[in-house]
């Protein structure tokens, strides 16, 4: 630790050398990292809307909100349970369709199986809904794992899970993340460390003066105004990336012989209600009907009833945006009088300070703790993010092309310039791709996820293709530009062809998530055409860290 | 000529150091603050999870900047083993 206190202790004799080693970790830091962390930061600040707005957009059957007629879910419910058999009525689901993540109204009912292992699994049968006429569309029954592996999903599915896991799933995908946040966090604290004059910072920003000056400037911009959310989403990040594959395990080990449910219990333990023995007639329909009244603002997720038929049945109505800086908030009602009996936040059942902080964890990734304002701050934020990750390493190949730096050729460092445009501009074009797969695609349910994946990658590697073989990456650029703004722009349109929702119409008749979706990208798409049409094609003849150090203060390159 | 001097000592067993060395000496202290914090069970557990990034971030920069290298591994033995120790003892007590 020494070395670490001291080489930030000011007046320092080798604080020049340990600012310089810092500075030379940051680069490094960010230039193994830049290309993936842009990929992550700019998924992240569009999965802030995957849960419910690209939800809503990507399926037609929710758009205009669900009017949720609890009485006719309470039928079904009983009717399904009267078939599913005793030993499936220990936990019965309710998923609400439209509010969260649900598509369809879906009735689960659990029973829990013990394994000739001694492990224990939990075998499901849910019956899936149509959201508005409520007639019974498939049947599942299988096991829970099963079930959550095999459920339909859609482009905003896909953008999230991108988001966590790079579509490599767990573990590798989960690891890969939670190190990107690890390094994301270290440089975040080495970026303060160099930039001494932090204040000055907030306000320097001269973009007509160089390239280089608009890289670094952007960089130093985005790094200090969002330096809070930076550290914020990278830590969160590391630990919502390594928490399962990493963390639990070895907590697991040493406090619970390895038993990771026992520690998942520990943390969230199971609703078990005292079982009496006296049967009672559960009222989940009026039960809802007036939550629902008296708490309009919040987003109804599902309602799970524990021991049903019994007169000590719970219903726990699971809720999202109350005013807690929570990832749910759990009311438990008697599934019989409706009483109130507790409400907690999902680790908030133990008076703990991890509890606190392990429920902010989530809200505090992805924004959805203050309503849609918080959301689009995010969003933006997340977009600095990316900014600041692919600013960092264009500054890091300037000076290598352009200026003293690198060991390698100036056409190497080109190569490395040409790929970085790709990955990054490719990335924006195949995630717009995804909006075109989900209206145009007519393929199963279970079979989507492939395909939006086949467009997605292909479209990106076309684009990866395309800035390699363009020598001239200013052109490259500015070409990229106006094909996103297009594709953008184009969204509405084939929406309104295919759908029958035009954005006029759909601003007046109570689609508005749909309305907006459509409205952001035609203006992000009509500020791609524009920013297209103000690019330079080609770099400016004295653009160069040579020509640019006679002018610009030595203390600017940092 | 004589070559200038590099700012970081031994990079590559350093690099080894960072990467390796650090994710394991920041898993085994994660797992082991479990068996001596002065808190309830469930902060026990937590506040060594909830802090793993940071005990990452702290072990990283130390390794990467201290001018020693033969002393980042000290330290990161140390804590390992120390830790180690403390997840045996109370595994088999």
């Amino acid at each position: 630790m020494r070395a670490l206190f001291i080489s930030i202790w000011p007046g320092n004799v080798m604080q020049r050398d340990t600012t310089k080693k810092y500075y030379i970790i940051h680069s490094w830091l960010g230039v193994v990292t830049g290309i993936l962390l842009f990929i992550v930061a700019y998924t992240g600040a569009f999965s802030v809307f995957g849960h419910n707005e690209l939800k809503v957009w990507a399926n037609e059957g929710v758009r205009g909100g669900v009017t949720h007629d609890y009485g006719a879910v309470e039928d079904l419910v009983k009717q399904h349970a009267s078939d599913v058999g005793e030993d499936y009525l220990d936990h019965i689901r309710i998923m609400l369709p439209g509010e969260s993540s649900f598509t369809r109204l879906q009735i689960g009912f659990e029973k829990e199986v013990v394994l000739e292992s001694g492990r224990h699994e939990h075998h499901v049968i849910v019956f899936s809904h149509n959201p508005k006429t409520l007639a019974l569309e498939d049947t599942f029954k299988g096991s829970l794992n099963d079930w959550f592996l095999n459920r339909p999903q859609d482009m905003a599915d896909f953008m999230v899970t991108f988001h966590a896991d790079l579509h490599l799933g767990n573990p590798w995908g989960l690891v890969l993340t939670g190190l990107l946040g690890l390094t994301l966090f270290a440089s975040v604290i080495t970026g303060v460390i160099i930039h001494r004059k932090i204040l000055r910072e907030l306000f320097s920003f001269r973009p007509l003066r160089s390239l280089r000056l608009l890289f670094t400037d952007t960089h130093k911009v985005l790094g200090v105004w969002g330096l809070l959310f930076h550290g914020t989403i990278a830590f969160t990040g590391a630990f919502l990336g390594l928490v399962l594959v990493l963390l639990v395990p070895a907590a697991a080990f040493v406090s619970f012989s390895g038993d990771q449910e026992k520690l998942v219990e520990t943390f969230l333990p199971e609703i078990e209600p005292a079982i009496t023995g006296v049967p009672a007639e559960p009222r989940p329909g009026d039960i809802l009907t007036q939550f629902r009244e008296n708490n309009p603002h919040v987003m109804l997720i599902d309602a799970n009833i524990h021991g049903w038929g019994d007169e000590s049945a719970i219903m726990a109505i699971t809720t999202l945006g109350g005013d807690t800086l929570a990832a749910s908030e759990t009311f438990e009602l008697s599934a019989v009088t409706g009483e109130l009996q507790k409400s907690y936040s999902t680790f908030g059942k133990h008076d703990s300070v991890t509890g606190v902080f392990l429920d902010a964890m989530y809200p505090l990734h992805f924004g959805n703790f203050g309503g849609v304002f918080v959301k689009v701050i995010w969003s933006l934020l997340g977009v600095g993010t990316a900014l600041l990750a692919v600013t960092g390493m264009m500054i890091w190949i300037e000076r290598r092309a352009y200026g003293p730096e690198g060991n390698l050729s100036k056409a190497a460092y080109h190569r490395i310039s040409r790929f970085t445009v790709g990955s990054c501009m490719g990335l924006v074009v195949a995630s717009l791709t995804l909006f075109y797969s989900q209206l145009l695609l007519r393929v199963d349910a279970a079979a989507l996820t492939y395909w939006l994946g086949v467009v997605f990658f292909s479209s990106w590697a076309l684009v990866i293709f395309y800035a390699l073989f363009i020598k001239n990456s200013y052109q490259s650029i500015k070409t990229l530009f106006l094909l996103c703004g297009l594709l953008a722009v184009g969204v509405p349109v084939l929406n309104a062809v295919i759908t029958g929702d035009i954005l006029s119409l759909t601003l007046f008749n109570g689609k508005t998530i749909t309305a907006g979706v459509d409205a952001t990208l035609l203006v992000c798409g009509l500020f791609c055409i524009w920013a297209s049409r103000k690019l330079p094609a080609k770099r400016p003849d004295n653009d160069s860290l040579n020509v640019s150090n006679r002018s610009i203060p030595a203390e600017d390159v940092a | 000529m004589a070559r200038p001097p590099t700012l970081f000592s031994a990079p590559k067993a350093r690099l080894l150091a960072c990467i390796l060395g650090v994710l394991v000496t920041a898993t085994l202290i994660t797992a082991g603050g479990a068996t001596y914090l002065p808190f309830n069970e469930i902060d026990r557990i937590g506040v060594p999870i909830l802090l793993f990034p940071l005990t990452w971030s702290l072990l990283f920069l130390y390794s990467a900047m201290a001018n020693s290298l033969w002393r980042v591994w000290a330290v990161l033995s140390v804590l390992s083993v120390v830790h180690a120790g403390l997840i045996y003892q109370h595994l088999a007590g």
